[in-house]
């Protein structure tokens, strides 16, 4: 088993009265494709972006490295996210008026851990992995969801980060393009990279071979799964038996 | 009516900020607009009622003494309404060891001309008892011979032991000869020092004495008369033994433009000053109400298909901006008198005299109604959008595709490139900001290429002001003196670039006394109308044009030395000396009248510097004998500078004004459409200090292209747009060059003013909060 890259401890978030992740412990492991599950407003996303540092939690403590993510000024976090953090967001959030290639181009300027030779020739080649060297100089409004998802994507592995964060990366697919979305993260993970991803979909829950579910603020359940390797009853059934039992 | 009001009243809730933008752009256009015309019409109005109030005509005649014969003459003619002599005496002065050019005039304090005494900010003080050995003067003279109270001055009134020294008690305003823009100056004295004065000059030899006593007569025409000023002259001319005793003559307009010609200036272009700031309020206006438009088609379109009228939202809008306007207007005019007093006030130095600030509301009024006229018609046409937006059409309606510009994005230049970026890809959103950046790049360079024109000195007013342009004027009066060896020594200091010879002689024109300006080289001087003279024609001021209603192509008899000629008007040209009253001649023209041979001839040299004027004249007054060497200068020059650097000072605080409503607008539309990807590239690690700097250089990259279009217009316009303005003044000769102050100066503040503000404004990108992306 791999260690544990990111520990949040005693976490707590609240918006007023409403407490949304309730002194909850997670950890993140190295290598791993970790899947957060559970009913709208269990708080899966508000988890995702307070590890991710996007977001600062009420109390508690998130342990990066040597780093406590919670305490690092807005500064030193703008610097991990150029680093050592990708994100993948439901709505893609590309730069409206930056074509799909400059998109992902831009994030691997932005970067701290590439050149800009190795800006332009990653954004060439993950491009290509991605099949969007034909759509390479549309703009966003030009393209389709999945070629957008797509760009997303390659705009947040492009700097090599450490943690990839995917916030409902499907949600907003059909089902062709959600495939093709899954297979990139799948192949990502294959190739070593660790992928926090958040959703409500069975189809996206299967690429991770760690899922926890959350209720109300709490992990209530986690579930390990061999690592995806294409279809497999067998892993389904589990899946499908835990989400029963988790009263999904 | 209700559901217009909810309308109304939801706009201004979601627009206060932009509106209040709105509200102060034309409020300051209107209060520079009001102040500089209030100014303009009370200066006019309050100098030539003080004049009246003094007991001047509509000449003054300036004689030696006269006899009450001939006083008996001038009141025996039948258009003479009214004549008011006052005693005086001429004298040179020196002050702060600075001669004066010309002589002043000694007039004893008596309480039957109502003189106003008044402190140094103008305002009018309780009239005092003048003692011996004190002297009341002009404000002006504060700044032409920077002289204060408790200070002397001597008059010159005889060569041996006759300087009369007296101290300055304060102030006066002399609505007659008080600005700085005419040399010669009044002295209100006490009587006992007027009876040494005379008991001086009448106790001195003919050679031995200085001071001369004399005359003022100032002369009305009756109301019956139906004579024009020129033949009412001319009456008083032909009939009395006046010319006998005449020194100069002056009429009231000509005095009256002189005493009026810096805050004319000052006002005139403040007044173009602001309907610039107007033109640039109507440029914000658009803006806002195009955002506006884009930002509420949807909701229009919902209000359109829940039955309101097209007609009925957009008189909404009308409505909205129509008493925004109103009410920036009002306010605006409010406090213009204050600011024209103000003005006033601060120019007390160089006018020397406090205008009378009265707000002429008939004016004011008409200029309200016609402001107001042009706005409507541009705000209905600004908003005829409304009446196209169809309801479906906008239900559909999706955000518009972006597409932009793919301009090259590197590492190391990501801020600019992203700028460059924003800017190629979204041009239209900055074309307000181009065009506001533009028309403040365009005034500034213009009041630039005058303060240039004008130089450190003065020099460029003075060259306007003198028969021709010079640095260095010497006169020898004997033939024992060196000019070679002169002129290697103005060399010594600089070399000389060119010379000519001028005269200054006396003569008549068509009976009345004149100075003539003889030139060797004829193209010196300043036509600013037909052609220049020659053997057999001559050059008339504006001033002599209309005293003696003379115009180019008329024929009339120049004489001198006993001989007279015909000459041919050939042009009018520009030259203040005696205020106008000169005319210019070509050495042969002059030569068929008067003798060439004498010592009249003053050599003037222009100089590659013409800095070191002051040092070569000291030089050659100190080792040289039996010259006179001047420079192009006067005294009251400084004080016209201090109100051009005055002037420049308001221009650059007004536009700063400006830039601050112009960026505050335009940036928060901007961050507010743009929020989305601001979020975006901090959620990919780039700082909010970099997108705060490459989203304030945006603005300095729009503000390229509006400095480069101010500045050409300014380039190919700038020139003839001072001129015309200056030549509403009386001022016919302008022409500049490249400067830093016209050039670049302003093609560098209004970009930089432009990317502070942005920065400042563009605190909010920090507060973004990338969660945001969460909801989405």
């Amino acid at each position: 088993m791999s260690s544990a890259i990111l520990t949040g401890k005693n976490l707590t978030k609240k918006n007023g009265n409403n407490t949304i992740l309730d002194h909850l412990y997670v950890e993140i492991f190295e290598t791993d494709f970790t899947v957060i599950m559970g009913t709208s407003g269990s708080g899966k996303s508000t988890l995702l972006y307070n590890l991710s540092g996007m977001d600062r939690i009420t109390s508690g403590e998130i342990k990066y490295g040597e780093m406590d993510i919670g305490k690092l000024s807005e500064k030193e976090l703008t610097k991990l996210r150029a680093s050592d953090f990708g994100f993948v967001f439901q709505q893609m959030n590309l730069v409206s008026n930056l074509t799909l290639a400059e998109n992902v181009k831009m994030a691997g300027l932005i970067s701290t851990n590439l050149t800009e030779k190795e800006a332009i020739q990653r954004t060439e080649l993950l491009l290509e992995q991605m099949n969007l060297s034909e759509a390479k100089n549309r703009f966003p409004s030009q393209s389709s969801g999945g070629e957008a998802q797509r760009a997303a994507v390659a705009r947040a592995v492009i700097g090599k980060p450490k943690i990839i964060f995917a916030d409902e990366p499907t949600g907003a697919l059909n089902k062709a393009n959600t495939v093709d979305v899954l297979n990139l993260f799948t192949k990502m993970n294959q190739a070593g990279q660790t992928i926090m991803l958040v959703t409500h979909d069975m189809e996206a829950a299967l690429r991770g071979n760690r899922l926890l579910y959350l209720e109300d603020g709490k992990i209530i359940g986690e579930l390990k799964l061999s690592h995806y390797e294409g279809k497999n009853k067998q892993r389904e059934e589990k899946l499908e038996k835990w989400l029963e039992d988790m009263r999904w | 009516m209700k559901k217009y009001l909810i309308l109304l009243r939801a706009i201004c809730k979601k627009q206060t900020g932009n509106l209040l933008g709105i509200f102060f752009v034309i409020l300051i256009s209107m209060l520079v607009l009001f102040g500089s015309y209030t100014l303009l019409s009370s200066g006019r109005e309050s100098i030539s009622s003080e004049m009246e109030r003094l007991g001047f005509g509509d000449f003054t005649i300036w004689t030696s003494s006269i006899t009450n014969e001939v006083s008996a003459e001038i009141e025996s003619i039948p258009d003479v309404g009214s004549m008011n002599i006052q005693s005086l005496v001429y004298a040179g002065y020196e002050v702060n060891g600075q001669y004066s050019d010309d002589e002043g005039q000694l007039l004893t304090y008596d309480e039957s001309v109502p003189y106003r005494f008044i402190n140094a900010d103008g305002e009018i003080i309780q009239t005092p008892e003048i003692k011996s050995g004190y002297v009341y003067i002009s404000p002006a003279m504060a700044s032409s011979y920077d002289v204060e109270i408790g200070e002397p001055i001597q008059f010159e009134i005889s060569r041996s032991n006759g300087i009369k020294s007296l101290t300055v008690a304060g102030y006066f305003a002399d609505g007659f000869m008080g600005s700085s823009m005419i040399d010669m100056k009044s002295f209100l004295i006490s009587e006992t020092d007027m009876e040494d004065v005379i008991s001086i000059i009448n106790n001195a030899s003919a050679s031995d004495v200085l001071g001369k006593q004399g005359n003022m007569i100032h002369i009305k025409k009756s109301a019956e008369s139906k004579l024009s000023d020129a033949a009412f002259y001319s009456e008083i001319q032909e009939n009395t033994q006046i010319p006998l005793y005449t020194e100069f003559t002056y009429q009231k307009a000509s005095i009256l433009n002189y005493m009026l010609l810096l805050q004319n200036i000052l006002a005139g272009f403040l007044l173009i000053f602001s309907v610039v700031l107007f033109t640039f309020s109507l440029v914000m206006i658009s803006h806002n109400i195009s955002g506006m438009l884009a930002q509420q088609e949807k909701n229009i379109a919902i209000l359109k298909m829940m039955g309101l009228q097209g007609d009925g939202i957009r008189n909404v809008y009308l409505l909205l901006y129509g008493v925004l306007a109103l009410f920036a207007i009002i306010f605006g005019m409010i406090p213009s008198g204050l600011l024209a007093s103000q003005i006033a006030k601060s120019m007390v130095s160089s006018t020397g005299f406090m205008i009378q600030i009265k707000m002429p509301v008939l004016h004011e009024a008409a200029i309200l109604l016609f402001i107001l006229l042009i706005l409507y018609i541009f705000l209905w046409i600004r908003t005829k959008k409304v009446l196209s937006i169809a309801p479906i059409q906008a239900l559909h309606h999706t955000t518009d595709q972006v597409k932009g510009n793919q301009s090259k994005l590197r590492k190391r230049t990501l801020v600019v490139d992203l700028a460059l970026r924003e800017v190629l890809s979204g041009w239209k959103k900055y074309i307000s900001v181009v065009m506001i950046s533009a028309l403040l790049v365009l005034f500034l360079s213009v009041v630039g290429k005058m303060g240039t024109w004008l130089g450190p000195n003065g020099e460029g007013l003075m060259n306007s002001f003198s028969v021709a342009e010079h640095d260095l004027g010497v006169q020898p009066f004997n033939n024992s003196v060196p000019m070679d060896e002169i002129e290697r020594v103005i060399n010594w200091y600089s070399p000389i670039e060119d010379t000519y010879e001028l005269a200054m002689e006396s003569v008549t024109l068509n009976g009345h006394e004149y100075t003539a300006n003889v030139l060797d080289e004829v193209e010196w001087f300043h036509v600013i109308e037909g052609n220049v003279c020659d053997g057999n024609s001559i050059l008339i001021t504006d001033t002599v044009a209309s005293e003696q209603d003379i115009s180019i192509g008329d024929s009339v008899v120049i004489a001198a030395d006993g001989r007279m000629e015909s000459y041919i008007v050939s042009g009018i040209y520009q030259c203040a000396n005696g205020m106008g009253s000169n005319i210019g001649m070509s050495k042969a023209g002059y030569s068929k009248i008067g003798d060439i041979t004498g010592y009249i001839w003053c050599k003037h040299y222009i100089l590659q510097d013409g800095s070191v004027r002051d040092y070569a004249m000291k030089y050659l007054q100190e080792h040289y004998q039996g010259i006179d060497v001047h420079t192009n200068s006067w005294s009251g020059l400084a004080g016209i500078v201090q109100v051009m650097h005055l002037l420049i000072i308001i221009l650059y605080l007004i536009s700063a004004f400006f830039i601050l409503v112009a960026t505050a607008l335009v940036t928060s539309k901007l961050i507010q459409s743009e929020t989305g990807n601001m979020e975006i590239y901090r959620s990919m690690g780039l700082s909010a200090e970099k997108i705060r700097i490459s989203f304030s250089l945006r603005f300095v990259l729009i503000n390229i292209l509006g400095v480069m279009i101010g500045l050409v217009v300014s380039q190919f316009i700038g020139n003839r747009m001072i001129g015309q303005v200056f030549l509403m003044f009386g001022i016919g000769e302008f022409s500049s060059t490249f400067s830093v102050l016209g050039m670049i100066a302003p093609g560098i503040i209004v970009p930089v003013i432009f990317f502070l503000f942005a920065w400042v404004f563009s605190y909010k990108i920090s507060k973004i909060s990338i969660t945001d992306l969460m909801g989405n």
